[in-house]
């Protein structure tokens, strides 16, 4: 299957992996202060105690990137798992119209999701909603993130549904070759 | 009541048996469930349960430990251990499937979750056990149980948030969870033994006998894994590092020695990136699913009714553990261990404590079955993981794990007839 | 009407226990007009949530641990600084006082206030006789909110950041040497398998918060909405009773256990009150106007017990 918008999708599989070693580069300074002053109290020197203030909580909201922003990437590589032990049994022409049918619960799904989740970005930005702990970080951002993932997730099975809806009337057969990629073998 | 486990029972098989996404399977079942059965209106729900989901310290573990998996799939190591290990184990029924066993409980002792022990394991043993004509399904079942070692052997999500919602001594639970996770790699390795004793021409040809002097050439080459290995574990237990940072600390230190190791170049490490994020992203998805079903659950209050409907029999202890396992391997099919815990906790541990049982054996007991859930499907997130890297179907993997669960029950029944196996250790500790 | 209500603690804590009584209390009153589910453990909402889930409408009351709303306000930390109050007529006093603005602020996010609840006597865990101030110089501090970081840097000790889920593997690595908290957190997690001692400084009394929807309570009939402010108040009084205690129980749990309970020495004691006098200054700084007024309420509270 054919993505258009794939540009936008494998930028935010970059970005993910950017929150990924971002992630990385956090938890090595704060391990690498903790070995510094083992080091210095071994020699008699006083601990620095340096430590990033708010590193965890932080890191944790990094993650939402590290996850969210690749979900769309990886639904065009055939990443996210299903059930297909049953479905390859079934004729070609009921097959199609049941992957339709999937595709409109996945993306009717993603729509409400994709909507709850921008009033949550505009309820905390109305309230100036922050985190509890000290970094104090504005929710919006973090859960704005979230809504872009799932944005991208939406217009990546948007992409899906339509060319599936096309070759499901036109040319059902072409929408199921006879050797299924896995998904490690796509990447 | 009954109709709404009917309704979902029926939703996710048609939902799921039709093709769709298993993380949108869990949201649409969410939805049914909230809408249908507490008349609240599920969008709100939906939407914050989702959020509240997605970010956390804790979680951050499971991308990196993936990440290391896929960098350590590109740094050759693999090829090393089995190259190493191979004639030292040719004697040995079952041979190089006992890495996953092995490398499962060792990894163990790094992570707290299962599904982190699988991808990291499987992504060094299961592309290379293929190559070297093991049976896949063997190789599967070994990989997907013993991962399940993640939660017994401490650290452990699992006995943290069961020490936490009950208030038993986290300390005491993690030595508790030692024997018995020894005891389960036990039967497990002896299972394989039995099966590779009586299927003789379903193992792959031996290879040759080396000299001894070569022998322990090629041992050596085990030498980075096990600097990765102690490095990773004694940044923890050395007290530079939290059980979550230590994931980060495997990723820097693989990456190191794929460097050093098979030339890890950028193509490799973008790679290796992608692969994590692909299979994070999948993971992420599916438990925020999972957390909406979780949520939906309790605003339904099935799980606490089912739990009510338990204790209203008044069974004998021993009935009543039968009884819960059933309960708990049922629950286990559609959400995860953690939920199950949390949603169930406030009212099985009266009756548990009311029967009698030692409530640090009951958590190790409900480990377990907690781990056996991961391995059953329709939710089991051992066997997602396991799908993501072979693209082999749920199902398939399921079937080819069903002998190490029914294993698993053998090690409950002997954990209830042997209750020492979990107290021993913790007993020894002093100061009750 | 049933309500769904959301508890971020376990079953056996007492403001869960006390959350349970209370829509024991409630529903006996409406005779089941009024249902109320107490969901523990955080199994419905996890507790950076609950605020926001009770406010969206998400559910209609929930219970949290009232400083972890003091990135929002000041107002929200006032039961976090240490050395303020000594016991529980003070701690009382203190809510007291602050229960006009606390309550406000949150009626600006449609939510009502319902009761407060204190956790018990907060001291200092450690591996060792915690005797002098100068043992506190580099020591490992758990402090996972801005007011202990603050109070760690005052007293020269290292900050550190641990989950409470970390607690006992953190302690045993040595990369945290000591916390502030609770004896019944002591009791409830078994402290004695990773610390030896106790200080008991009591260096404050943090209170937990119940509120309620606004607008869910509007929709109650106005016998229900009397139930439920009677319910409240009941439950405020008997959860100040058990914490107080626990206080007590809980301390000779832990000492049965074979932690070593202290008070604090005359050179420890002054130290701690310096720090807090600095803390106290600096959060009415940042408190205004508000802060101010609630601190001369509060004076003027203790000053007529005297
Ligand atoms: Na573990
Ligand atoms: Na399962």
């Amino acid at each position: 299957m054919r993505f258009y918008l794939m540009p936008l999708y494998r930028g935010g599989a970059w970005l993910a992996g950017l929150a990924m070693m971002a992630i990385t580069l956090l938890i090595m300074l704060q391990v690498l202060g903790r070995v510094l002053d083992r080091i210095l109290v071994l020699f008699g020197y006083d601990a620095l105690g340096l430590s990033i203030s708010g590193m965890s909580e932080i890191a944790g909201f990094l993650l939402v990137g590290a996850t969210f922003l690749g979900t769309a990437y990886t639904f065009t590589k055939g990443g996210h798992i299903r059930v297909t032990l049953l479905t390859d049994r079934i004729p070609v022409r009921p097959r199609a119209l049941l992957e339709v049918i999937m595709l409109t619960i996945a993306l009717a799904l993603t729509l409400v999701l994709g909507w709850q989740l921008a009033a949550l970005v505009l309820d905390s930005h109305a309230y100036d909603e922050v985190s509890y702990g000290m970094a104090a970080v504005p929710l919006m951002y973090p859960q704005a993130v979230l809504l872009t993932g799932i944005a991208l997730l939406t217009l990546a099975l948007l992409e899906a549904w339509i060319s599936t809806l096309v070759l499901a009337i036109s040319n059902p057969s072409r929408l199921f070759p006879a050797t299924d990629p896995s998904p490690r073998h796509g990447d | 009541m009954l109709t709404l486990a009917i309704t979902l029972t029926i939703a996710l098989v048609l939902l799921l048996g039709g093709g769709l996404w298993v993380a949108f399977s869990l949201m649409a079942l969410g939805y049914i469930a909230i809408d249908g059965f507490t008349g609240l209106p599920p969008g709100p729900i939906f939407g914050s349960d989702i959020w509240s989901a997605s970010y956390g310290w804790e979680l951050t573990a499971l991308p990196m430990f993936i990440w290391m998996g896929e960098i350590l799939f590109r740094s050759g190591l693999a090829d090393d251990l089995f190259k190493a290990l191979a004639p030292w184990l040719d004697k040995l029924p079952g041979r190089l499937l006992h890495t996953n066993i092995f490398g499962s409980g060792l990894f163990a002792a790094v992570s707290g979750s299962s599904a982190a022990t699988c991808a990291t394991v499987g992504r060094m043993t299961l592309p290379e056990l293929e190559r070297r004509g093991y049976d896949t399904r063997l190789a599967i079942g070994t990989l997907a149980s013993s991962a399940t070692l993640g939660l017994l052997i401490p650290p452990s999500i699992i006995l943290i948030v069961y020490g936490i919602a009950t208030e038993q001594s986290i300390a005491r639970l993690f030595m508790a969870g030692i024997l018995p996770g020894l005891m389960l790699m036990a039967l497990f390795v002896g299972y394989l033994m039995l099966w590779s004793w009586r299927h003789p021409t379903r193992m792959p040809e031996a290879d040759a006998p080396l000299p001894l002097r070569q022998r322990l050439r090629e041992t050596g080459r085990i030498l980075p894994l096990l600097l990765l290995i102690t490095g990773v574990i004694g940044s923890i237990y050395g007290g530079l590092a939290s059980p979550t940072e230590a994931a980060t600390i495997g990723v820097v230190l693989s990456l190191i020695i794929a460097r050093l190791n098979a030339g890890l170049d950028m193509t490799a490490f973008r790679e290796s990136l992608f692969g994590a994020i692909q299979t994070s992203s999948m993971i992420a998805l599916i438990l925020a699913g999972a957390s909406f079903l979780t949520t939906a659950m309790g605003f339904t209050q099935l799980p606490g009714q089912l739990a009510q409907w338990i204790a209203a029999m008044n069974l004998p202890p021993a009935i009543l553990l039968v009884v819960l396992t059933l309960f708990f391997v049922a629950l286990g099919c559609f959400l995860d261990g953690i939920s199950v815990v949390v949603l169930t906790t406030s009212i099985v541990m009266p009756m548990v404590e009311a029967a009698g049982f030692d409530l640090i054996w009951f958590g190790i007991y409900l480990v377990i079955v907690v781990e056996m859930s991961q391995i059953t499907p329709p939710v089991g997130f051992n066997l997602f993981v396991i799908q993501g890297m072979t693209g082999r179907d749920l199902l398939d993997i399921a079937r080819a794990t069903l002998p190490f669960f029914l294993l698993m029950l053998v090690g409950i029944v002997l954990l209830s007839l042997f209750p020492g196996i979990a107290t021993l250790l913790p007993s020894m500790m002093g100061n009750t | 009407v049933q309500w769904n209500f959301a508890e971020p603690y376990g079953d056996a804590n007492l403001h869960t226990q006390n959350a349970r009584a209370f829509a024991k209390d409630v529903s006996e009153a409406t005779h089941g007009g009024l249902d109320i589910t107490v969901h523990a453990n955080g199994a419905l909402i996890p507790h950076p949530e609950i605020k926001n889930a009770v406010r969206r409408g998400i559910v209609p009351i929930g219970e949290i641990f009232l400083s972890r709303l003091a990135n929002e306000n000041p107002v929200y930390e006032i039961d976090a600084l240490p050395t303020l109050v000594h016991d529980y007529p003070s701690a009382h006093a203190l809510w007291e006082a602050s229960r006009p603005e606390i309550s406000a602020l949150l009626a600006k996010q449609g939510l009502k206030v319902l009761y407060s609840v204190p956790w018990p006597s907060q001291g200092i865990y450690t591996q060792m006789e915690l005797t002098s101030p100068s043992q506190l110089q580099g020591l490992r501090l758990r402090s996972n909110n801005t007011s202990t970081e603050r109070l760690a840097e005052l007293l020269g000790a290292i900050p550190t950041q641990t989950e409470a889920s970390d607690i006992p593997t953190a302690f045993s690595t040595g990369r945290v040497n000591a916390m502030v908290t609770s004896v019944s957190t002591g009791a409830n997690t078994a402290a004695w398998d990773y610390v030896s001692h106790f200080n008991n400084a009591n260096l404050w009394l943090p209170r937990n918060i119940v509120f309620v929807s606004q607008k869910a309570f509007d929709r109650l009939s106005e016998g229900e909405q009397k139930a439920v402010m009677n319910a409240a108040a009941a439950a405020e009084k008997r959860g100040w009773a058990a914490s107080e205690e626990e206080s007590r129980t809980n301390l000779k749990t832990i000492e049965d256990h074979g932690i070593q309970v202290n008070t604090p020495t005359p050179e420890l004691e002054s130290a701690l009150q310096q720090a807090g006098n600095t803390l106290l200054e600096q959060w009415s700084n940042r408190a205004g106007p508000e802060g101010k007024h609630i601190l001369e309420t509060y004076r003027n509270l203790t000053d007529q017990s005297h």
